[in-house]
């Protein structure tokens, strides 16, 4: 948006300083003179281009261009004095933006922002940094009982491409927005046809008025694709100062990692690991640093919760940026390849998922569940892998493999489909206390639809189930409560 | 010995001519071989006398001997990165600028800007009058065009 009141002659007037393109290397130019430019300040070409100062030498100024046109030795360059800044509060919610700020699409008349702010801040310090305590419901059973997230993690969503993993984060802002979360989706060098795929989808859901998009798309300049995940971090910090949680999913960081080597070499930076520069670790680091939970006014906190998403190759999550990512991360949802060819939706695999503080924000609930499905599901597994040998199956062993389907059927989930995570706890208890035991998978998926239809329609029934799970001390205590009443809740969803 | 001390720019004064120097100067480095002439007549072929008693003087400054060649042709050479790092001071008018005029501004800016400074004149006749002056980054618009 700032771009648009830029004006060649006009800062050349004022500034009073002038460069000359010197060398041009595809979209990055080393410019003379300009004395007084400084690192990300915007420069701007007689021929009506914007570009971004990327670092400065003793004889030349390296200027990332903004744009794909052909540039000549010799073009004129003013300073602006000014670095890049982007629309930020309630008037953007609701739109698709360009990582200059522009807003690309807006369902409604577009309103015009009042507020800008600059994309690079300072990332908080310790200091303005508190315990997650506060626990983020996915709405993907899957997730919130096994892999539990909290408000302020920074969760690396990886897999191969096309199992699952858009499907996840879409899931996951469907239901934090319903929350009334401000959810930011940066989409990085993503196809348009996707972006509108992803819009449509939450416009479908209802869910735009608390959702922003920020998306590049691959035939975009390289800046354009290096600054989304920054624009959309800058975006979610404006709306952290103002008290209230977001979510961002950056989709993804792997591809935004090829983009930015692309620039670093063109910048003939000196190629390290598969060709990355030597600071791709930095600048991932420094984005994902800004997320996580800060103090707010009166001791309360308010978060970033960030869901960078990496593309793995034939399951391989030891590649250089996955591992840089991992380390940066509080955790990570592996989608696995695998599970989704058998049929599994989602198809995490949980035993190599990972959540580092997500379950110290569990009720004492929720982690007696985490508990018992931990230990009942690496038993599951090593039982399958028995009756590959063709054994003789004795009851303990056949009674394990029947509840650990039944378990997984409980964790299938369509596409877009979430699920209340109290809905989530009450079905898993009763198919703990085998109820599902004579049922069909089917009959699971009946229930589990029913009751959620129920808890969203029925206020009486929403509040039993609360004032039950709420009711109880721990897991043990609400398994003993469900079985009391087993037959009346049934009665209730089979209905 | 730096070329600081000896002000090639004065015996050209605009880019034009000190650009075709640099070049001449290059040929005449080449011919240095090939010809049987001695350095001093070889430069004296082709350059006036005031530029040849400058690059004369250069060489003296050095404490090059001229009667060797591979020396003239290495400090020819350190002439020639010398000069190049020479800066323009770009000046854009209106009209074409007579010889007295240009020499009169080049006076004015070498006691301004100090020595080493060429004139790269550019007539950009939309201005309509005054000058448009940029000088190592630093750009002013004196241009009537600015004005109105």
């Amino acid at each position: 948006m700032i771009t648009n009141e830029l004006d060649f002659a006009t800062s050349l007037n004022e500034i009073k300083e002038i460069g000359y393109i010197e060398f041009v290397s595809f979209q990055i130019v080393y410019v003379s003179g300009l004395p007084g430019a400084r690192p990300h300040e915007l420069v701007l070409l007689e021929t009506g281009e914007l570009g971004q100062v990327m670092s400065l030498s003793r004889d030349f100024v390296e200027v990332l261009i903004f744009s794909k046109n052909a540039i000549n030795v010799g073009t004129k360059v003013a300073r602006t004095n000014k670095v890049l800044e982007v629309p930020v509060g309630d008037e953007i919610i609701g739109s698709v933006l360009s990582p200059l700020g522009d807003i690309v699409y807006t369902p409604g008349e577009p309103k015009t922002p009042v507020n800008f702010a600059k994309i690079d801040s300072s990332v908080p310090g310790i200091k303005e940094r508190r315990k997650i305590t506060q626990s983020l419901e996915t709405g993907v059973a899957v997730v919130d009982l096994m892999i539990p997230l909290g408000k302020g993690q920074r969760q690396l969503v990886i897999g191969d491409r096309d199992t699952g993993k858009s499907d996840f984060f879409m899931q996951t802002i469907l239901s934090q927005a319903k929350m009334g979360t401000v959810c930011i989706y940066a989409g990085i060098a993503k196809k348009k046809a996707e972006i509108k795929k992803i819009v449509g989808y939450f416009e479908k859901s209802k869910v735009m008025d608390k959702m922003i998009v920020v998306a590049s798309s691959a035939s975009d300049p390289l800046a354009f694709i290096y600054l989304t995940p920054f624009v959309a971090m800058t975006i979610a910090e404006s709306f952290r100062d103002r008290g209230i949680d977001t979510l961002l999913v950056l989709d993804d960081l792997t591809n935004h990692a090829k983009y930015y080597r692309e620039i670093a070499l063109l910048a003939k930076r000196f190629p390290g690991k598969s060709s990355y520069p030597g600071d791709i670790f930095y600048t991932h680091s420094r984005l994902l640093e800004r997320a996580g939970n800060f103090v707010f006014k009166d001791d309360k906190t308010v978060s970033i919760s960030c869901l960078p998403v990496a593309e793995t190759i034939e399951g391989d999550i030891s590649g250089y940026i996955q591992t840089n990512i991992m380390s940066i991360t509080d955790g990570h949802v592996f989608f696995d390849k695998d599970l989704f060819v058998s049929g599994r939706r989602p198809a995490i695999n949980y035993f190599l998922s990972v959540t580092r503080v997500g379950r110290q924000t569990q009720s004492k609930i929720r982690w007696g569940i985490n508990h018992e499905l931990n230990t009942f599901l690496s038993l599951y597994e090593k039982s399958q892998n028995f009756i590959h040998f063709g054994a003789e199956l004795n009851e303990g062993l056949k009674s394990t493999l029947e509840i650990g389907e039944k378990i997984l059927s409980f964790f299938d989930q369509p596409m877009g489909k979430t699920f209340s995570l109290n809905v989530q706890i009450i079905v898993f208890c009763l198919l703990w206390i085998g109820t599902f035991k004579d049922e069909s998978s089917s009959k699971i998926r009946f229930v589990v639809e029913r009751a959620l239809a129920l808890y969203q329609t029925e206020k009486g029934f929403k509040d039993d189930i609360d004032n039950l799970i709420n009711g109880s001390a721990d897991f043990n205590d609400l398994l003993s409560k469900t079985r009391t009443r087993q037959k009346e809740l049934m009665t209730h969803m089979e209905l | 010995m730096p070329s600081e001390s000896i002000d090639f720019a004065r015996l050209f004064i605009t880019r034009e001519r000190f650009e075709a120097f640099l070049e001449t100067l290059e040929q005449a480095r080449r011919e240095l071989f090939t010809n049987q002439t001695t350095p001093s007549d070889l430069l004296a072929k082709h350059f006036p006398s005031e530029v040849v008693a400058a690059i004369m003087q250069y060489f003296s400054a050095n404490g090059i001997n001229t009667s060797d060649i591979s020396d003239v042709d290495s400090d020819i050479k350190k002439l020639l990165v010398d000069l190049n790092s020479y800066k323009s001071l770009k000046l854009a008018t209106a009209i074409d600028l007579s010889e007295h005029i240009v020499k009169e501004l080049f006076m004015w800016v070498s006691e301004k800007v100090g020595p080493n400074v060429i004139l790269d004149l550019r007539v950009k006749p939309y201005i309509i009058g005054g000058a448009e002056i940029s000088y190592n980054g630093k750009y002013i618009d004196c241009s009537i065009r600015n004005k109105i």
